[in-house]
């Protein structure tokens, strides 16, 4: 090797390598965001269905079959249940209408499987790089419209690395599901 | 191609003025371009392979959601009213393909709202939804109604104070108790004996009269023909007499007329000598002239010899007349004596002939004093047979007692050593109870057996006092005395056939050949013994119990109901037949999937799921006509009120006897049909699978209305009479409720006619008879449980003490007051069930109604019940009456009530006895067959009556989703030659509810 070319493998292996490597970490941040959105997406419809059955529950367990009582020798109050009921889109426990709150903590709930602790949800959010973790997420377009329960969030995920600063990418994802009245 | 590829990239590397190597420069770029894009092509790959994963998990939750949401539109119906889910038949349910098309449609608008929204990796999306398993298939059905029922219906029953473990186990006890009935049937077979015996006596004794009537002829004969025969002896001896007299007078008369002659012939010769010696004394004597003298001589001698010739010729004539006389008399003596000879024959025939009859009629006697002894096991020579009799009876009962008590003792031992192992202490409550029961019935056996002991020996009692009085007719008519009698008559025939009318000079003197009629029985006094024997068997003290038994069971279907008119719907079965193929508990099968096999053969996990289902529809097998039984019964029952009320006032024991055996016979008629449905009942009590079915049946207890309870709520608190409580009137053509018979016979063509979508109320009684007939079902019901009550009540009525007393005071016919109670105390019982405002009836009762106390008890319930206090206080004077106050306070005194204040134990309301029915008696196909019926038919009335189309059908009602689908979903880095989307084919679910 001549020696004015002496130093240029290790330069041109210093920038192209650093190149190839950020673009394995960015394909890498695929992984990440492909997890994230898969967990979102399949919590979601869990939560939709879920929510979406809770008409049901409040019909069979509250309401005249005799069935709250044994419900609470079981499991315990009823109230405890938070169930949503559709019929004026309130609480069922605090009687608000609040339904993006219900359906977000149920969705926190399938997320993490632990009820209403949120800390897990927040690491696993966390994890999948959800910025703001649950604060994040912006249940806010929910809705029910013609005995449908629409659930939608949004929220933004950062790359696992930043490469060259960019910047993290928006997400909307959506779902349906008849409500069981 | 693949050649020309190697070349160029040869070239490109290291020939050409542009090659990428040349020397060290750009080396380490070429050289992890070399290494790093198969790192990155892995790396690439590997994200597609996660993206297309994270697809397919997505687009197996979109088609779970998708089923679910299609799932969430369900029935709302049969939700509130059944708690049943099942997918709504959006489009009326006309065929399957509305229903399926509606199920697609809804599906595909969920799935696409989420398939795309969720991932922007599909394509498209193909999928194809389709309901399965409908709420016809019974075992679909089934789960279901054990979904809804785990945690309700315990509950409910916990609620309602439903002690069912333990109604069971009474229920199990009385159906195992075959011991009664067998009781009552070999008392009534001791009393249908004692009727053939009487038909029997009654047949020897109208025998006896017609032979003592046939003798009294004998004897009327036997007295003419001795009169007869006297009167020619007599005769032939007058003439005898006669005779010699006459020709004594004739032979007196010759020997006057000789001596005449002679006479003259002495006169004759006198004149002759006298005029000789005249002629002499002229011829010595000139002078003398005699010749005036011998003129005058000759003169009488001329007049002489006139005078001897006329003499003469009276001799002769008198000798004529005497030979004449003795012709004659020789004549008429030949011919009163062959009178005498003919009347002597006959007199000598009616001898025999009486002397027969005197025999037949004691051989009659004799039979009829056998009867009598077989009857009453007495008769005057062996006083002590019966006492004998007696023992051996109460032998057999201590016998049968004794073994009852060893078979129960051996299986109280048993739970003694169970209850030793018992783990808890519920299991030991548990058996001590059945300890309990078998104590209970080594009791009543005793009870029973001592009670039917006591009826027999009062029955035995009674007929030998009753017939006392013709045994004590007939005992004089012994052989001895009938011997005696006849041995007179023989030799006196004997006698009278030696009789030589010759020999007799004298009129016959009575003693010689005639022996006075012997008085052994006459017609009259044997007329009078059946009298009074009638008076005593006949006598309203015997039956005036009967009597006023069966007028408590006529006065009872005055004023009870058999059913409720108000519920008299009659469906429209050819409406379920045109448009649903029929009733669901018709089908055989209901439901079939093509997709089953291939999808069971795809999928093990499947397999299990699908292999649940049963699609086949068998109704389980009766055993008996239980409508026919129950019309045997009601129909044995009037014929035996007819027969007992048709005894009357006979008056002849042979009407008596047959009138008897009538009434047993009716009442055999009758028994056999409890006895069928005892075995029936028996059979079919199956309390296996107990949790399932107490579930199943706990639903359709709360879920459907019964006659009782339409006017309520179901479990899911909607309410049950979704028409209002009037429903159409069609009973019109029914017969009246007093001709049960005809009722029972006019409910059996039950199919057919009628207008209405679904029953007013009575839905649980569908379940039991099927009928498309609301009052046809309600009446089976009524009978049904009637067979119930009867099973129940047979052993309190058989160790009731007072029902005892009466049947005591009825001595031959106790047999058949233990019959009329057992069979119309149950009827009782199932009116004030099945009244409007209905109460309560004790499972296991403890004092009977059909009593004057019992009475007492059951005019508390008619405050509520559609009979007045006014009627069943007559009712109860009546039956108190019937036997007497003093017979009654001694029976009563006998047989002391031990619970005449309570009533029993585990009342039971109309609605919980239905409940019970159902679950220990009536099979689980049949129950969700006719739910599913009953579920249609509220479906297809709620569909009318709010305006949403006429047709449900539960064979479109599907309770599953079977989801297919396909997506397809590009490359995440696409390449040329390789840019064909990646197809993930059939991913496959199922949901239900």
């Amino acid at each position: 090797m001549r020696k004015k070319e002496s130093g240029l493998l290790s330069l041109e292996a210093s920038i192209v390598v650093v190149i190839f490597l950020f673009l394995m970490l960015y394909l890498y941040s695929f992984f990440i965001v492909f997890e994230a959105r898969n967990a979102i997406g399949h919590s979601m419809l869990a939560a939709a269905d879920s929510v979406a059955f809770d008409a049901y529950a409040p019909d069979k367990v509250v309401d005249g079959e005799g069935l709250s009582t044994v419900y609470g020798l079981v499991y315990g109050a009823v109230e405890d249940l938070n169930l949503f009921d559709h019929q004026g889109f309130t609480n069922w426990e605090t009687g608000e209408i609040d339904a993006p709150a219900v359906v977000k903590e149920r969705f926190l709930a399938y997320l993490s499987g632990s009820g209403k602790n949120t800390g897990e949800a927040e690491q696993i959010l966390n994890r999948l790089h959800v910025v703001g973790g649950v604060s994040g997420l912006d249940f806010s377009k929910s809705h029910v419209s013609d005995d449908k329960l629409y659930v939608t969030v949004e929220y933004s995920l950062d790359y696992t690395f930043q490469v060259f600063g960019l910047k993290g990418v928006k997400m909307r994802q959506s779902c349906c599901s008849k409500i069981w009245k | 191609m693949k050649k020309n590829i190697l070349k160029r990239f040869w070239h490109r590397f290291f020939k050409g003025e542009k090659r990428l190597i040349n020397g060290s420069k750009g080396v380490i770029s070429l050289f992890l371009a070399i290494l790093m894009v198969p790192f990155a092509s892995i790396a690439a790959s590997l994200i597609n392979a996660a993206r297309i994963n994270s697809a397919v998990a997505v687009f197996d939750e979109a088609l779970c959601n998708a089923s679910n949401s299609t799932l969430g539109t369900y029935d709302e119906f049969l939700r509130k009213r059944f708690g049943l889910l099942a997918i709504k038949e959006q489009n009326g349910g006309a065929t399957a393909e509305d229903v399926q098309g509606f199920i697609q449609d809804t599906f595909d608008i969920y799935m696409e709202e989420n398939g795309y929204s969720l991932s922007n990796t599909f394509f498209d999306m193909d999928t194809d939804a389709e309901g399965m398993f409908p709420l016809a298939d019974k075992s679909v059905l089934l789960s279901e109604i054990l979904e809804y029922s785990k945690y309700s219906v315990p509950t409910k029953t916990v609620e309602d104070a439903i002690d069912i473990d333990n109604l069971i186990a009474q229920l199990e006890k009385a159906i195992d108790n075959m011991f009664p009935c067998s009781s009552i049937l070999n008392a009534l077979n001791n009393t249908a004996k004692k009727a053939d015996q009487l038909i029997t006596l009654g047949q020897d004794v109208e025998a006896l009269e017609n032979a003592i009537v046939t003798q009294q002829e004998k004897e009327n004969a036997y007295n003419i023909a001795y009169s007869e025969f006297q009167s020619a002896v007599n005769d032939y001896v007058q003439k005898k007499n006669d005779g010699q007299r006459e020709i004594e007078e004739l032979e007196e008369k010759i020997r006057k007329a000789k001596q005449k002659v002679d006479s003259i012939d002495e006169d004759i010769e006198d004149i002759k000598e006298e005029i000789d010696d005249l002629w002499d004394e002229m011829e010595e004597n000139e002078d003398v002239d005699n010749s005036d003298e011998i003129d005058r001589l000759e003169d009488r001698l001329d007049d002489l010899r006139k005078e001897r010739s006329e003499a003469n010729s009276d001799l002769s004539k008198a000798k004529s007349e005497k030979t004449a006389a003795e012709a004659r008399i020789k004549a008429e003596l030949a011919e009163a004596e062959a009178a005498v000879n003919e009347k002597k024959s006959a007199y000598a025939s009616k001898i025999g002939e009486y002397s027969e009859a005197v025999g037949d009629a004691g051989e009659k006697a004799g039979s009829v004093q056998e009867d009598l002894m077989t009857i009453t096991g007495k008769d005057s020579l062996i006083d002590d047979y019966f006492d004998a009799k007696k023992d051996e009876a109460k032998e057999d009962r201590d016998k049968a007692k004794q073994a009852i008590k060893e078979s129960n003792d051996i299986q109280i031992a048993k739970i003694d050593e169970q209850i030793a192992k018992a783990s808890s202490e519920k299991e030991k409550k548990a058996l001590e109870n059945k300890k309990k029961a078998f104590e209970k019935e080594t009791a009543d056996s005793a009870t029973i057996i001592k009670n039917i002991g006591t009826i027999e020996d009062a029955a035995n009692d009674a007929y030998a006092e009753g017939l006392n009085s013709v045994n004590d007719a007939v005992k004089d008519v012994s052989k001895s005395a009938v011997n005696s009698v006849t041995n007179g008559l023989n030799t006196l025939q004997s006698d009278v056939e030696g009789f030589d009318v010759k020999k007799l000079s004298n009129p016959l003197e009575d003693a010689e050949y005639y022996r006075p009629p012997s008085a052994l029985l006459s017609k009259e006094e044997l007329e009078h013994a059946v009298e009074d024997a009638l008076r005593e068997l006949a006598s309203e003290s015997i039956w005036g119990i009967i009597k006023a038994i069966v007028g408590f069971f006529k006065a009872i279907f005055t004023v009870f109901a058999v059913y409720d008119s108000h519920l008299a719907a009659v469906i429209d079965v050819s409406y379920y037949e045109n448009n649903n193929g029929g009733f669901q508990s018709k089908k055989k099968v209901s439901y079939d999937s093509e997709h089953k096999e291939a999808d069971a053969a795809m999928s093990a996990a499947y397999k299990e799921l699908l292999g649940d289902f049963a699609l086949e529809y068998t109704d389980a097998d009766d055993g008996i006509d239980l409508i026919e039984t129950l019309k045997g019964i009601i129909v044995g029952i009037g014929n035996l009120s007819k027969a007992i009320a048709d005894l009357g006032n006979p008056t002849k024991l042979l009407e008596f006897a047959n009138n008897l055996q009538k009434i047993v016979t009716e009442a055999q008629n009758v028994i056999k049909n409890v006895n069928d449905v005892f075995a029936f009942l028996k059979n079919l009590f199956s309390p296996e699978n107990i949790y399932k079915k107490l579930l199943l049946t706990g639903y359709i207890s709360y879920m459907l209305s019964d006659r009782m309870t339409y006017d309520g709520s179901a479990l899911t608190g909607e309410k049950f009479n979704l028409r209002g409580q009037t429903g159409a009137d069609n009973d019109a053509d029914l017969p009246l409720i007093s001709d049960m018979a005809a009722l029972v016979e006019t409910i059996k063509d039950s199919i057919g006619g009628g207008s209405d979508k679904c029953f007013v109320g009575a839905e649980k009684e569908y379940l039991f008879f099927g009928s498309n007939k609301e009052i046809a079902n309600q009446t089976a019901v009524f009978g049904f449980i009637y067979l119930l009550r009867l099973v129940l009540d047979i052993g309190p009525v058989l160790t009731n003490g007072e029902v005892a007393s009466m049947a005591t005071a009825a001595t031959i016919a106790a047999p058949l007051v233990y019959l009329l109670v057992v069979l119309i105390e149950p009827l009782i019982d199932t009116f004030i069930l099945t009244a409007q405002g209905g109460q309560k009836i004790p499972l296991i009762k403890t004092s009977v109604f059909l009593t004057p106390s019992g009475l007492s008890n059951l005019i508390g319930h008619v405050t509520t019940l559609e009979l007045t206090e006014d009627e069943l206080n007559k009712q109860k004077e009546h039956l108190a009456g019937a036997f007497g106050s003093e017979k009654y306070a001694e029976v009563q005194a006998a047989f002391p009530s031990e619970n005449d204040t309570t009533e029993g134990i585990l009342p039971v309301d109309y609605s919980t006895l239905l409940f019970l029915m159902m679950f220990v008696f009536t099979p689980k196909n049949k129950l969700l067959s006719r739910t599913a019926d009953i579920i249609e038919m509220e479906s297809v009335e709620n569909l009318q009556n709010n305006g949403g189309g006429e047709i449900f059908n539960l064979d479109y009602s599907y309770t599953y989703i079977r989801a297919e689908g396909a997506f397809s979903t590009n490359m995440f880095i696409p390449i040329k030659e390789m840019s064909e989307n990646v197809s993930i084919k059939k991913r496959l679910i199922y949901k239900g509810y």
